[in-house]
């Protein structure tokens, strides 16, 4: 009886909890995607934004504080922190959003046969994923990074192989429930091929927790490929991206904080925002 | 009718969930009575609002802060909508028991039988454990098991549905309450278990003198053990009355359509089994007037727009314009309804 | 395909037609009792030699309780599952081997409607879409020939064709049924294999869905294996009925004759446990005792013999022979003919 009545009142609280949940998202949903459509708008329009130029070295105006001539101060060549973070964003969203898709694409892939086929390829491509899983995703791309040698491609790939496990477990388990599932046997037993069913039954009923799993990649793709950038295995070039940026900073740190710790901020809002629209998305899409 | 107390007399109750935009009615104004040592069946189908009204009298429906509960359910003249948290889980523990659908899911898996019967039984009172023991061992055996030792060792997952149930039976007794709220006890459960269970009840309610307030669906099981039936659909009380009278000659079309549409096990076989057209109302989109007039063949014009009140009706008490025990309406005057979902 | 009249008598049976016959069909599962990785895989016999013969146009009735294998059975028969041994013969044709492109041909004229309405429907396909895929895929059809042909299924199984757009969870739990039904039938299939198809319903809404099966089996010449466990609906809608018991079927005969004149102890106690919404039928209950043994673990000769009440010492040692008791009615027990009717 207690126990029947404990099982009753978890259930009601669960419900309870759900609750309270989205009534918080509701207010920070707004800051969060409002942060993210800055982020892409700068992406997208970096001109906009910042109005002076990022390649342009300026020696009258190096390492001043913010606010002195400009917003989030400058750097020891004497450019706009905010304008190289404005700059920045785009290798940022690029590698974040190519990497996830590649790792999406690979995962998903991976997680559906394995699903799908059980038994021997389950067993095979199970153990390439714990391997996988067995190095942390941060050390996983930087050894991928260092062998290949540093370029915007490499560091996607590197990023991207690092997302894999993730995205193949989920699709894998997702496949294993809606395999189950009576209408996936109701297909069958229609006489449909097993192609069909894969694709028309299973495929869609299993996309929504890898939809909110790549958000969240997003954010964490962006941290990995900054993190690569911070040690040097980024890409070279005139503008450095958000990871460079923090790289930069550090001698200075004692000096101009604002080098890196505007980088850092924005680099952890960001997270903070796309983690925040995936456990939205969660809601949204109802998955368990 | 005999003069019986009352043990549980619930009146004008009300149930309403609120789902964020609007109340929607789950039980509405549902009014009856349960007198000691007596079997109620309660009727429905789903969405009838049955086992809310079930769980509403053993407070469980309150835990849920977006439930809305009105009127009031009279135990032994107290009020239990009026009790606090904490003396309604005393009333729980000892006066008011239940016992659900579900007895696999209703047991704690990673618990032994042995342990959840215990904790049942520390909350009603303190013995030595070579007592309790021994009461846990007389609890099992009052429920038919007999391979005690085996079963208080057992986790839950590893018994049958049927023995889960009766450990379920035997935790609710364990607190000997004077309520028994058995919600479709035996709906998960094969016939021949069902029978077992159902005789179960039916030995200790005369044993124990325990009242039992039985949800069911199934008019077959109602008939077996009820000593009155209450119908309800949409929410509401339509029909209360002794089993001889609901099941040879029900007031409430409701009532007759659901016994109408049981194929019989003996004699002709119906070529069509007379159906009740149409489906069981969503709570949150009711019909105006009585619940039940899209589907009802005795549907007068009053029906769709007045809700009729629960009155005494040939012996037993019925919510209906046009009750079937009632001089036929002339023809002209019936609603028609079509018979299709 | 065939026209059937109409069968509600015994007498109409259409003989010496069969369109499914299975010979001796077991079905046995390795089953992990113990974590132990050396500990041997046990054999689960959930079905074990059953034979049966279905007619074409008729309704084969196959009742029985949970573990009892009719479930089994069903998808063994129609080659959901592959048997363990034994010979299915379909329209012809040998089918207990078949695999790929011609197992999936087979199943076209063998199609399931599923005791869960709303799991059986795909949540994220509209219900136009669920009746016309098979149509599309194997028929080729598309445009307004699909809308068109999927419209005239709708109607055909009590649905309106304006509800082609909704998406299943949006329909009542009969209206999902129907669903289900009118894909079932889209591509004129021989056989049905109703696994419990209504038993998840309503009991108001039972009776339509029941209705509706009828009368599809006669305006489309269908033929059912109808699985269920409630018997009322069992007997309303077979001519012919089988009780399954622990793996094997332990008695077969036309549905009037099972019910009026039972042969085997297990479909007595049955019949006696099934309750009657009539509270003056106080029949003799025959209440079996205990549960029914786990189908890892059969006991010797007969398989009921541990909860039979007429059980002797012959039941312990031998299988009990099967029993003519007409030309219609055979039973596997030892006391067939001196157990009196």
């Amino acid at each position: 009886m207690a126990a029947a009545t404990a099982v009753a009142e978890a259930t009601v609280l669960r419900h309870r909890t759900w609750r309270s949940r989205v009534s918080v998202n509701n207010v920070t949903l707004g800051f969060s995607l409002a942060w993210l459509a800055v982020v892409v708008a700068a992406a997208a329009l970096p001109g906009v934004l910042a109005t002076d130029d990022a390649t342009t070295l300026d020696p009258t105006r190096v390492l001043t504080a913010p606010g002195e001539q400009t917003l989030l101060g400058t750097d020891h060549y004497g450019r706009s922190v905010l304008t190289l973070l404005v700059h920045g964003a785009r290798a940022a969203l690029v590698i974040g959003l190519a990497a996830t898709l590649l790792g999406m694409l690979i995962g998903s892939l991976v997680g559906l046969v394995a699903g799908y086929l059980g038994g021997a390829a389950d067993m095979l491509l199970g153990r390439f994923v714990d391997i996988l899983m067995c190095f942390p995703g941060v050390l996983l791309a930087l050894v991928i990074a260092s062998a290949l040698g540093a370029s915007t491609t490499n560091l996607i790939i590197a990023v991207g192989i690092s997302a894999v496990p993730g995205f193949a477990r989920v699709m894998r388990g997702q496949v294993l429930t809606i395999r189950g599932r009576l209408y996936v046997e109701a297909a069958r037993s229609a006489g449909f091929a097993p192609g069909r069913v894969l694709m028309r039954h299973i495929l869609p009923n299993s996309v929504a927790p890898t939809v909110v799993l790549a958000t969240v990649t997003v954010g964490t793709s962006v941290v990995v490929a900054a993190s690569l950038s911070f040690l040097g295995l980024g890409v070279r070039t005139e503008i450095p991206d958000w990871g460079q940026l923090l790289a930069m900073g550090q001698p200075y740190l004692a000096g101009a904080w604002w080098i890196s710790t505007f980088p850092g901020i924005v680099l952890t809002l960001t997270v903070i925002a796309v983690s925040l629209a995936g456990d939205w998305l969660r809601d949204r899409l109802d998955v368990d | 009718m005999p003069a019986r107390d009352h043990l549980l007399r619930l009146d004008g109750v009300s149930v309403e969930l609120d789902n964020g935009h609007r109340d929607i009615p789950l039980v509405r104004d549902a009014t009856l009575d349960v007198r000691k040592g007596e079997i109620v069946c309660l009727v429905g189908e789903s969405g009838s609002g049955k086992s809310v009204t079930a769980r509403t009298v053993m407070g469980l429906t309150q835990l849920d802060r977006r439930m809305k509960v009105g009127g009031t359910a009279l135990f032994d003249d107290v009020d239990l909508f009026s009790l606090d948290a904490e003396r309604m889980r005393r009333m729980r523990g000892r006066d008011l028991a239940m016992v659900f659908q579900e007895p696999l899911s209703s047991l704690d898996p990673v618990f032994t039988v042995e342990s959840q019967l215990r904790e049942g039984l520390r909350r009603r009172e303190r013995l030595s454990p070579k007592a309790e023991t021994a009461r846990l061992s007389e609890a099992l055996q009052e429920v038919g098991i007999h391979d005690c030792e085996r079963v208080l060792r057992s986790y839950p997952h590893a018994l049958s549905g049927g023995m889960c149930q009766r450990v379920m039976i035997a935790m609710a007794l364990l607190a000997r309450p004077r309520l028994l709220l058995a919600d479709e006890p035996t709906t998960a459960l094969d016939v021949t278990i069902q029978a077992q269970i159902l005789e179960l009840i039916d030995r200790l309610r005369h044993e124990e003198d325990m009242s039992v307030l039985l949800v069911t669906h199934d008019m077959g099981v109602a008939a077996e053990v009820a000593d009155r039936v209450v119908v309800m659909y949409a929410g509401r009380v339509v029909e209360d009355a002794d089993p001889q009278k609901v099941f040879a000659a029900p007031a409430h079309p409701y009532t007759g359509g659901l016994l109408a549409c049981i194929p019989p096990m003996v004699g002709a076989r119906p070529v069509v089994l007379p159906a009740i057209g149409g489906s069981v109302p969503d709570p949150s989109s009711l019909p105006g007037g009585c619940a039940f007039h899209p589907r009802c063949v005795n549907a007068l014009p009053r029906c769709t727009t007045e809700d009729p009140p629960l009155e005494p009706e040939a012996g037993g008490t019925v919510a209906c314009w046009n009750p079937l025990t009632r001089e036929a309406a002339p023809a002209p005057e019936l609603v028609h309804n079509g018979g299709s979902a | 395909m065939t026209a059937v009249v109409g069968i509600q008598d015994a007498g109409e049976r259409l003989d010496g037609d069969p369109i499914l016959t299975l010979d001796e069909v077991s079905k046995h599962f390795q089953v992990r009792t113990s974590t132990n990785p050396f500990h041997p895989a046990s054999t689960l016999r959930a079905v074990d030699g059953v034979s049966l013969s279905i007619e074409r146009g008729e309704t084969f009735g196959l009742v029985g309780e949970s573990g009892s294998g009719k479930s089994t059975l069903g998808r063994v028969a129609v080659r959901l599952d592959a048997p363990t041994s034994g010979t299915i013969t379909f329209d012809g044709q040998s089918i207990e081997n078949q695999g790929g492109e011609q197992l999936r041909r087979t199943r076209r004229q063998m199609q399931v409607v599923f005791q869960d309405p709303l799991g059986s429907l795909n949540p994220r396909m509209s219900v136009g879409s669920i009746i016309g895929e098979p149509l599309r895929v194997f028929e080729g059809l598309r445009g307004s020939t699909l809308t068109d042909r999927v419209a005239e299924l709708m109607r055909s199984v009590g649905l309106d064709p304006s509800r082609a757009a909704a998406r299943p969870r949006a329909l009542s739990g009969g209206q999902r049924q129907r669903v289900g039904i009118a894909r079932a039938i889209a591509l004129n299939p021989r056989l049905i294999l109703a696994d419990e198809a209504v038993s998840a319903l309503d009991v108001s809404v039972q009776a339509q869905i029941t209705n509706l099966l009828v009368d599809l089996r006669e305006r489309l010449g269908l033929t059912y294996l109808f699985i269920a466990h409630g018997l009322p609906i069992v007997r309303q809608v077979a001519q012919r009925v089988g009780v399954m018991y622990l793996g094997r079927i332990v008695e077969v005969a036309d549905t009037d004759d099972l019910f009026a004149n039972p042969q085997h102890p297990y479909t007595r106690a049955l019949l006696a446990a099934s309750p009657v919404p009539d509270p003056t039928v106080r029949r003799e209950r025959i209440i079996l005792h205990g549960e029914p043994p786990t189908p890892l673990n059969l006991p010797s000769g007969c398989r009921f013999r541990t909860r039979c009440p007429m059980a002797a010492e012959v039941c312990a040692q031998v299988a009990p022979p099967v029993v003519q008791v007409s030309p219609t009615h055979t039973v596997e027990c030892h006391f067939a003919e001196t157990s009196g009717i």
